[in-house]
């Protein structure tokens, strides 16, 4: 009797694994995210590099950001046009350059941001589309410069884009490596506001 | 002896099927948008009307349909073109294939908030504009006007939780997880695609693992 209820027991629990087994294989396969074999296309595949961004549009298409560079000897002088009116110029040494971030413009055209790269230290310009200075002594606000000063325990290592129209996202690194904390950065007030969640 | 086998396999079969779910947590894909839901599958134009996202208010952009082509159709013909859409969540990017030749590339938001589903989908609907409105406290969002939505569904996600492609006015943060579970494009990109997607069958795959 007792045999005949192990041996009952034991295949019970032998067929529970084998389902499990079987479900938990099925399940994976269902919801995996595996690679799909991409059509390979006709014509060569010209994969933009952020680095190379010398034109980029405004959300609403009304305006354009275009990046002139000109380089004499040993500087460079990057341009900044909106629209072909100039918006900012400035002459950099070798080891610099500057470019226009895909996610350059506010979400409602107002602002928008540039890059400056110097031996692998970047720095960020914020700017009004309209080419207006932010006040009589300031023609754009540089956030690296005021990030800082405000948090030396942290590394400034990208501004990825717009969380709103005023709210630019910024990813962090401390002193040791290790990953930040991410902040928003307030255009009209120049504030920072540490977030909870990190921003990728 | 054979019976006493049979019965224990059905009562190993039944125990798993009755125990199996209540440890695997498969998300339910009931909602793209939580409160909005299925009224966000309407096409809805609300110029002049204000959103709200991330705990910021959002001026939604105008939409005149008297000036645009009607392109919610999708079609009714078997289309003579493949077209086919993939979304890397890895990389946040999308290609859309017209047969082997690349259409469009842009850069995309994913779930943040909440998961994008992954698998193959298939376009079923499409809407000029409309609104959407979900989350709570500080996550509450609602946004009219939003442009160029295209629903994805499939046997497990299915039509009615109003997943999609659509346009973002409300951020500019492409290339980096955003949304609560749709694809969020530049209008500018979205509006190409929506013109683009004009016939019934269009595959979406959704692959990859969104940076989180």
């Amino acid at each position: 009797m007792l045999k005949r209820l192990a041996e009952f027991v034991g295949f019970t629990i032998v067929v529970m694994v084998l389902g499990i087994v079987v479900l938990t294989v099925v399940n994976r396969n269902m919801t995996s995210s595996r690679l799909p074999v991409l059509p390979q296309p006709v014509a060569p595949l010209v994969v933009a590099d952020e680095l190379n961004v010398v034109s980029q549009d405004s959300p609403d298409g009304k305006m354009t950001v275009t990046m002139n560079k000109l380089t004499v000897k040993n500087e460079t002088t990057y341009s900044f046009y909106i629209s072909k009116k100039l918006l900012f110029s400035k002459i950099i040494g070798p080891s610099a350059r500057m470019s226009i971030p895909y996610n350059t413009w506010s979400p409602d055209d107002a602002y928008l941001f540039l890059k400056e790269d110097d031996k692998n230290v970047s720095s960020y310009y914020v700017f009004k589309a309209s080419g207006a200075n932010f006040t009589s002594q300031l023609a754009y606000i540089n956030v690296s410069d005021l990030f800082t000063d405000r948090y030396p325990q942290y590394i400034l290592t990208e501004i990825t884009g717009w969380a709103a129209p005023n709210l630019l996202i910024i990813n962090t690194m401390s002193q040791d490596g290790n990953i930040g904390p991410s902040l928003w950065f307030d255009i009209p007030s120049q504030s920072f506001i540490q977030l909870a969640t990190h921003f990728w | 002896m054979k019976s006493r086998y049979l019965i224990s396999f059905f009562t190993g079969f039944l125990l798993v099927a009755l125990i199996y779910p209540r440890f695997v947590k498969k998300p339910l894909w009931t909602c793209a948008n939580s409160i909005s839901c299925q009224k966000s599958l309407a096409l809805k134009v609300e110029n002049g009307a204000e959103g709200i996202f991330d705990g910021h208010k959002v001026m939604a952009p105008s939409i005149d349909l008297s000036k645009e082509p009607n392109q919610n159709v999708l079609g009714t013909e078997t289309p003579q073109i493949d077209k086919h859409i993939y979304v890397d969540l890895t990389h946040q990017t999308l290609y859309a294939y017209q047969n082997k030749e690349i259409f469009l590339q842009a850069r995309i938001s994913s779930g943040k908030w909440h998961p994008t589903p992954t698998g193959d989908f298939t376009i079923w609907s499409k809407v000029r504009a409309t609104r959407m409105t979900g989350g709570e406290g500080a996550d509450f969002y609602d946004l009219p006007n939003v442009p160029y939505v295209m629903f994805f569904g499939n046997n497990i996600v299915p039509d009615s939780a109003g997943f999609s492609l659509h346009g973002a006015y409300w951020h500019d943060n492409f290339g980096h997880p955003m949304s609560h579970g749709c694809i969020n494009m530049r209008s500018v990109d979205a509006q190409k695609l929506f013109s683009w997607a004009d016939t019934q069958g269009i595959k979406v795959t959704i692959y990859g693992d969104t940076p989180l």
